[in-house]
């Protein structure tokens, strides 16, 4: 991985890390949308349908994935995207090393997914708090507010 | 009278601190000693742009250590994004760079499209390259405003202002609203542009380049600004690469890269414009830069008032755009789309995008993944002002605490992007 960043830095001339970026791909191609959905059967709520999508997407190989987005600062701009697939609790070796503007990106989808990244020199979470729990972008995080605590509670 | 004291020349190779690239460290010998006081700088000043939080090390005025904190300002823009219906999610991203809401817009507008295959107009090409301009004016007259301000020039910033309203009220003119316009929507823009707009924008754009004429004559031959802004900040054109700063602060450091040249959108590739680059690297040279692409902008801004083209504003493709308001009383087959498109959204089809303009700050990304449904799956910002302060522990190196207003000020970062 790190060979490929410098053979993609060093040899091809990207020299330009534009961004980082991942995704969890968690229940992917199983997303349900509002609307009937006719089947030959009729309705049927139980069985797994395109749910209305002309197709279902195609499966991915791994819960994760991590796109470096790169660009070579020369004539006609050319773009790379070096994607990575990572599982869940897997790790990832970092490219600070090679592209020092990894350091924050790196950090971000560590506090975001919670994909670590060996070899980063200060792996911390960058915009959630210190003590936060869980990682806000995975898919099975939830959605619709954080608990409360009252005064008076336990 | 006083002798100018030799100001620092912009340096070779890396000053790049190790081993965190972003955080700047206190030397070993001076590390146990008491004469190394830390501050706490921020979050909550008014001169770091919102809540920028730095933890600085010093010793006297000089600034040995520093590190900075951000995540203040963070909303979730993302997961948000991930909630709402493509066209819905229009709306949250001029939120997320809140001084250059357009060009926020446009790139999340052009990777929508570029996954669609949906082919614009010209009028919308053009007219978005126009707003785009004048937001790129508008942000420089924020920065150089608030930049001017922090360092003691009060009015520069009225001054500023009073240009950068006018520039709303062409926005208002257009879109109905002063900031967060949302005027840019899939396949084109949301109304046709209003006939009133072309007189009230040629009026502007006579006014503009006098106005920066303005603003140089204060400070360009400024003693104080000159003290303050040249020589600081140094970061050399191989640091700033490394960096992945782009836009002002890396032509500021000499490399001649803008995405409006080099990967053309819009029109850019048929209109005239320079693209200004100077060498030295530090506080002053960032300023020259955006003055003068304030100046190019104005061109841009004219070329397009000349050559508007007429025609649709609005790609028509009735499973993605909405159909015409009259359309609805006599069309069922238009009813239909127009109650599919409002109640459900338009489909996407699957597949991940990348797409990356220039914004006022650098290279302004947009990575799409979507699975062929109504919302989009994941949406990731590449957000300049993110990447800008990384700098800031390079650019910092033998400064004083009185310099880092003006150097974290020339990074014109603005937290809401990014925190997002």
């Amino acid at each position: 991985m790190v060979d490929a960043a410098l053979h993609l830095r060093d040899e091809l001339g990207f020299n330009f890390l534009s961004d980082l970026a991942a995704a969890d791909y968690l229940g992917w191609g199983k997303a349900g949308v509002s609307g009937y959905i006719g089947t030959p059967a009729g309705r049927n709520l139980n069985e797994p349908s395109t749910q209305g999508y002309q197709r279902l997407p195609g499966e991915k190989p791994q819960r994760f994935s991590i796109s470096y987005h790169l660009l070579a600062l020369r004539e006609g701009a050319p773009r790379v995207r070096l994607q990575v697939w990572v599982g869940d609790g897997q790790s990832v070796p970092s490219v600070v090393g090679v592209w020092p503007t990894a350091d924050w990106f790196e950090r971000e989808t560590w506090d975001m997914f919670g994909i670590a990244f060996d070899g980063h020199p200060n792996l911390s979470r960058i915009l959630m708090d210190d003590d936060w729990e869980g990682h806000p972008l995975r898919k099975d995080y939830p959605i619709g507010g954080e608990p409360v605590r009252f005064s008076g509670e336990e | 009278m006083a002798i100018a004291p030799e100001r620092p020349h912009i340096y070779e190779g890396t000053r790049i601190p190790s081993p965190i690239p972003t955080v700047l460290q206190v030397p070993a010998d001076l590390r146990s000693s008491e004469d190394v006081l830390r501050v706490n700088f921020g979050p909550n000043h008014p001169s770091t742009h919102g809540v920028l939080r730095l933890i600085v090390d010093l010793h006297g005025e000089e600034v040995l250590g520093l590190a900075a904190v951000v995540g203040y300002l963070h909303t979730g823009f993302e997961k948000n994004m991930e909630q709402k219906s493509w066209w819905k999610a229009i709306t949250y991203a001029p939120r997320i760079d809140y001084l250059a809401f357009q060009n926020n817009e446009l790139v999340f507008v052009l990777a929508v499209e570029k996954m669609l295959g949906l082919e614009v107009p010209a009028r919308a090409t053009w007219m978005r390259m126009l707003l785009a301009e004048l937001n790129r004016i508008h942000s420089h007259l924020v920065w150089l405003g608030t930049a001017a301000l922090e360092l003691g020039a009060i009015s520069m910033f009225w001054y500023c202002f009073r240009e950068r309203d006018r520039i709303l009220d062409l926005f208002e003119l257009v879109a109905g609203y002063r900031m967060h316009t949302r005027y840019f929507q899939v396949g084109g823009l949301a109304e046709d542009v209003p006939p009133g707009f072309w007189d009230e924008c040629a009026k502007f754009v006579e006014v503009m380049p006098k106005a920066v004429d303005d603003y140089e004559s204060l400070v360009n031959r400024n003693e104080i600004w000159l003290e303050r802004t040249q020589g600081l900040g140094l970061l050399s054109a191989d640091d700033a690469i490394a960096l992945g700063q782009s836009g002002p602060v890396l032509r500021g450091s000499g490399v001649d890269w803008d995405l409006r040249r080099a990967e053309p959108y819009l029109a850019y590739d048929q209109v005239d414009f320079r693209v200004p680059v100077y060498p030295e690297g530090d506080v002053y040279a960032r300023y020259r830069v955006r003055m003068e692409e304030m100046r190019e902008s104005v061109r841009i801004v004219d070329q397009a008032l000349r050559r508007m083209p007429g025609g649709p504003w609005i790609a028509d493709d009735r499973k993605v755009v909405l159909p015409p308001r009259e359309e609805l009383h006599t069309s069922m087959e238009s009813l239909i789309h127009h109650f599919k498109i409002v109640t459900e959204g338009f489909r996407v089809p699957e597949g991940e995008v990348y797409v990356a303009v220039e914004s006022p700050r650098g290279e302004l990304g947009c990575y799409v993944v979507s699975d062929g449904g109504p919302k989009p799956w994941r949406v990731k910002f590449r957000a300049p002002s993110f990447v800008a302060l990384q700098a800031t522990a390079t650019a910092m190196s033998n400064a004083l605490i009185a310099d880092m207003i003006a150097i974290v000020g020339s990074l014109d970062t603005v937290m809401g992007e990014v925190d997002r």
